[in-house]
C-alpha cells in the first residue's frame, strides 16, 4: 500500500486549534523585544495579557516588562536583551504565550485559528 | 566517484565542515555539484555501506568541506540511509567529525513538508541555513516566497536558488564564507507533532503565497495515471525504448564493428606471431566485440535519464504499485527495479531507502533478474544473428519484439521471484509507504549528459578492466598448450583444432555432458564459463573462439559455425536456451559481492547465485525442448 505525496495539487485547509496553535516567535529590531506571530487580529481590542494568566504573572515577577498586541501579533518586551535572558526564559515565556492564547476569552469561538494555509500533502488510497 | 575509502576523511580534516541535509529529490546533489564541481569524492561511513560524498569549496578567505548526506524526509529514521544521516548530524559516527554547520536544501514547491525537516534540524542547535531550490517553479505557478520574511520567521539565513541555471549560487557561496556568523533562532521550533504543525502553519502563513495547482501536470497525470490508459502508455513507452535501443543504435554499432575488426586485423598483421594474435584476435577483437555495444548503452541510459528526469518514472512506480503489492513489494521497489535495467549494482544499493528489512531483501534478490545493460550485448548479438528482421506492424519488427519479450520475461520473473520469497522466507506485513510525485520538468542537458556519461563510462571501464582481463586470460587458456593439428586441415580448421585441445577447450568439453541437453558445444561452454565473471565476456569469448573461422562480422560467423561433424552449433533451440539462460542466471561477480555486502550475509548471495543458476538451467532446458518440438 503506497500513499502519495502529490506535490502538484493544492488544497486549502484550516488548522483547528485543538490540533495546534499556529504560532512562532521572531526577533524584532529591538534586542529587548520578541514578536510572537499568532495571527490573531481579533485580540487587538482585548485586555493584554489576559487577567490571571501565566503571562500576567511573568510581568508581575519582572521576567517580562511589557506585553502588547500589534496587528494580531504579541510583542513581548524583556527587561534586558533577549540573548542575555537565556533560552529557558524565552521558552518559559513561549509556554505562557501559548497558554494565554488558549485562555478563556482569548480562544476563538470556533476553537480554530484564523490561519488558513494550503497544503500539498494528500494521501491517496 | 567510486573510490570507496571506508571511514577515512577525504578532505582536509581541519577545514570547517558544512553538511547538506534535505529530502530526496530536493536538489541537494545538484547544489553540491554546482558548488564543488566534479571534485567530489565518495567514501563509506565506517561499518555501513551508506556512502557519503565530500567536496572542497574554495572561497576567497577559507576552504570549506561540504558533505552531501543521503536524502531524508525527517530525523526519525526508518531506513539505513536515514539512520546514518541522524548519526552523522549528532556526531555518533566513529571517526567522522560532526559538521560545524548545516545547510538544509528544500524544494520550494513543497515547502510545507520540508519545514518539518527544517524544524528538526533547527532543534539540533547548530548554525543552520536554508537553501530553497526550484524557486522558479513557484513563481511560474503564481506562488511567491518572501525570503526575508521566511528568514525572520525561521531565525536563520534563507537563499533561493535555481540549481541547474546557477542562479543564487553566489549568494550561497557568500553565506558559506562565515557559517559561524549565521543568525540563529531565538527559540528552537517545537518538536512534538501538533505543536510543530502549528509552527509550520504559522511560518508559512507569514511568508509564502502557495503556488497554484499545476494544471499542466494535473492534465498529463489524468492520462498517465489512468489505470487502463496509463498502463497501455507505460507498456508502449517501454516497448518504444527497447525498439529504439535496437534500431537507432545500429549504424553507429556497425561503424564501431568495422573499426575494431579492421584494428584487430591490422594489429595481427603488423605485429605477427603469437603476440600479434594475442593482441589482435584476443584483446582487440574480444574487448572490441563488447565495446561495439556502447551506442546501445548510451541510448539506453539517455532514454532512462529522460524518463526519470522528466518525472515519468515516479508515475510509472505509482502505476506499478498496485501490481507490486500483489508480489509483496512496493512502489519504491519498482523504482529500484527500473534502475536495475541499467545495472543491478546501484539498484541493490538503492534498496537502502526501503525501510522494511524483509522487503529490502526481497527487492535485492529480485533486482538481478531485471535485464541489466550487461545482458544487452548478448541479447543483441543473438537476436541480430538468429532472429529474422521482419516487420510485424509498421515500425514494429520481430527483433524489437524479441528484445522487448526478453525484458518483459526478466521483469515478470523478478516479480514472481519476489512473490515467492514474500510467501516463504521473507514474509512481511504490508505497511503504508509514501512516494513523491514531482511536477513534470524539462530536464537540463547537463544533468542528462552526466547521467549518460556515468553509465557509458562504467560500461567502458568494465570493458577495459574485467572484460579485458578475462578475455586475455581466456585467450591464453585457449592457446595453451600448443598442439599440432593433424595434416590436411585448412587454416581455420587447424586453429579450431588447437583451441578445442587447449586448456579452455578441454574445460568446455569436460562440461559438455552438463550443457549438452541445452545444445551448447565446447565454444559456448567456454563462453559461459567466462560470462560468470561478467555477462559481456560471453560475447568477447565467442569473438575470440570463432576469430579464426573467417573474417566476417561476429553474427555471421556464429550463423555459419559448425561442430566437428559439420552440424550447425547455433540452432533455434540452442539460441532459445542461451537467451533464456541469460535471463535467469546471475553471471556477475560484482553483483554477488554487492549483494553480500548489502545483505550483510553470505547466505543470501549464495542462495541467489545457486537458485538462479539452477533455475536458469531448467528454464533453458524447457525452452530448448519446446523450440525443438516446434521447429522440428
Amino acid at each position: 500500500m503506497t500513499g502519495v505525496i502529490d506535490t502538484t495539487h493544492t488544497t486549502a485547509v484550516t488548522h483547528a486549534a485543538d490540533a495546534a496553535l499556529a504560532v512562532h516567535v521572531e526577533r524584532t529590531s529591538s534586542p529587548e523585544a520578541l514578536r510572537w506571530v499568532c495571527h490573531r487580529p481579533d485580540l487587538d481590542e482585548t485586555p493584554v495579557p489576559p487577567r490571571g494568566s501565566a503571562l500576567e504573572q511573568m510581568i508581575d515577577r519582572g521576567i517580562v516588562s511589557a506585553v502588547a498586541l500589534r496587528s494580531g501579533d504579541l510583542i513581548v518586551r524583556f527587561p534586558q536583551p533577549v540573548d542575555s535572558a537565556g533560552p529557558d526564559t524565552v521558552a518559559g515565556v513561549h509556554r505562557a504565550v501559548v497558554d494565554a492564547l488558549r485562555y478563556r476569552g482569548w480562544s476563538t469561538p470556533a476553537d480554530s485559528t484564523a490561519v488558513s494555509i494550503r497544503t500539498r500533502a494528500a494521501l491517496s488510497r | 566517484m567510486s573510490c570507496h575509502d571506508e571511514g577515512s576523511l577525504l578532505a582536509d580534516p581541519t577545514a570547517t565542515t558544512v553538511a547538506i541535509v534535505g529530502s530526496p529529490n530536493a536538489g541537494k546533489t545538484t547544489l553540491f555539484n554546482a558548488l564543488c564541481g566534479l571534485r567530489a569524492k565518495t567514501a563509506n561511513y565506517p561499518g555501513v555501506t551508506v556512502s557519503r560524498r565530500e567536496g572542497t569549496l574554495h572561497l576567497p578567505d577559507r576552504v570549506l568541506t561540504l558533505v552531501d548526506l543521503p536524502g531524508t524526509y525527517s530525523l526519525s529514521p526508518v531506513s539505513p540511509d536515514e539512520e546514518i544521516v541522524v548519526d552523522a548530524l549528532e556526531g555518533r559516527v566513529e571517526g567522522v567529525r560532526p559538521p560545524d554547520a548545516l545547510m538544509v536544501v528544500a524544494d520550494a514547491t513543497t515547502l510545507e513538508r520540508s519545514l518539518l525537516l527544517v524544524s528538526e534540524v533547527l532543534a539540533l542547535g547548530r548554525p543552520t541555513a536554508l537553501v530553497l531550490t526550484m524557486v522558479d517553479e513557484v513563481a511560474a505557478r503564481n506562488g511567491r516566497i518572501d525570503m526575508g520574511r521566511l528568514s525572520r520567521a525561521l531565525g536563520v539565513p534563507v537563499v533561493g536558488v535555481i540549481g541547474h541555471r546557477g542562479v543564487g549560487l553566489d549568494e550561497v557561496r557568500e553565506l558559506l564564507a562565515d557559517p559561524a556568523g549565521w543568525d540563529r533562532p531565538v527559540l528552537s521550533p517545537p518538536t512534538s507533532g501538533a505543536e510543530r504543525s502549528g509552527w509550520v502553519a504559522s511560518v508559512l502563513a507569514t511568508s509564502i503565497t502557495a503556488p497554484e495547482m499545476d494544471e499542466r501536470t494535473r492534465r498529463i497525470d489524468a492520462v498517465l495515471l489512468h489505470p487502463v490508459a496509463g498502463t497501455v502508455i507505460f507498456l508502449a513507452t517501454m516497448f518504444a525504448l527497447f525498439q529504439a535501443v535496437f534500431t537507432v543504435a545500429a549504424p553507429a554499432m556497425d561503424a564501431l564493428d568495422s573499426l575494431f575488426s579492421n584494428l584487430a586485423h591490422a594489429v595481427d598483421s603488423l605485429i605477427g606471431g603469437t603476440l600479434g594474435s594475442f593482441l589482435g584476435d584476443g584483446i582487440v577483437a574480444g574487448v572490441g566485440a563488447v565495446l561495439v555495444f556502447l551506442p546501445q548503452i548510451v541510448l539506453l541510459f539517455l532514454m532512462l535519464a529522460l524518463l526519470e528526469k522528466v518525472g515519468y518514472l515516479a508515475r510509472a512506480a505509482l502505476l506499478a504499485d498496485r501490481v507490486m503489492g500483489r508480489f509483496g513489494l512496493e512502489g519504491r521497489s519498482f523504482v529500484v527495479m527500473l534502475s536495475a535495467f541499467a545495472c543491478a549494482i546501484p539498484a541493490i544499493m538503492a534498496t537502502r531507502t526501503i525501510p522494511s528489512e524483509r522487503r529490502r531483501l526481497a527487492t535485492m534478490m529480485s533486482a538481478p533478474l531485471m535485464t541489466c545493460s550487461a545482458r544487452l550485448p548478448v541479447y543483441t548479438l543473438m537476436i541480430a544473428a538468429f532472429v529474422p528482421d521482419r516487420s510485424v506492424m509498421g515500425p514494429i519488427g520481430t527483433q524489437g519484439l524479441t528484445m522487448f519479450g526478453l525484458y518483459l520475461l526478466g521483469a515478470l520473473s523478478g516479480l514472481a521471484w519476489a512473490a515467492l520469497l514474500n510467501v516463504t522466507a521473507l514474509r512481511s506485513p504490508t505497511a503504508p509507504v509514501m512516494m513523491e510525485l514531482p511536477p513534470y520538468r524539462m530536464p537540463s542537458a547537463k544533468s542528462v549528459a552526466l547521467y549518460v556519461w556515468d553509465g557509458a563510462w562504467a560500461f567502458t571501464r568494465k570493458a577495459g578492466t574485467v572484460i579485458l582481463g578475462v578475455t586475455a586470460l581466456l585467450w591464453v587458456l585457449l592457446n595453451v598448450p600448443s598442439v599440432t593439428p593433424p595434416p590436411g586441415l585448412t587454416d581455420a580448421q587447424a586453429a579450431s583444432y588447437r583451441m578445442e585441445h587447449s586448456i579452455a577447450g578441454r574445460a568446455g568439453a569436460a562440461i559438455e555432458p552438463v550443457f549438452a541437453p541445452l545444445g551448447f558445444n565446447w565454444q559456448v561452454n567456454v563462453a559461459m564459463i567466462g560470462s560468470l565473471a561478467a555477462r559481456e565476456v560471453f560475447v568477447s569469448t565467442l569473438a575470440v573462439t570463432t576469430a579464426s573461422e573467417s573474417e566476417e562480422a561476429l553474427p555471421e560467423r556464429l550463423q555459419r559455425l559448425t561442430d566437428g561433424e559439420g552440424r550447425k552449433v547455433f540452432t533455434p533451440p540452442t539460441v532459445a536456451a542461451i537467451l533464456v539462460f541469460f535471463v535467469y542466471a546471475l553471471q556477475c561477480l560484482s553483483t554477488v559481492v554487492v549483494l553480500g555486502r548489502e545483505s550483510n550475509s553470505r547466505k543470501w548471495p549464495a542462495m541467489a547465485f545457486g537458485s538462479m543458476f539452477a533455475f536458469a538451467y531448467v528454464a533453458a532446458l524447457v525452452a530448448h525442448t519446446v523450440v525443438a518440438a516446434v521447429t522440428s
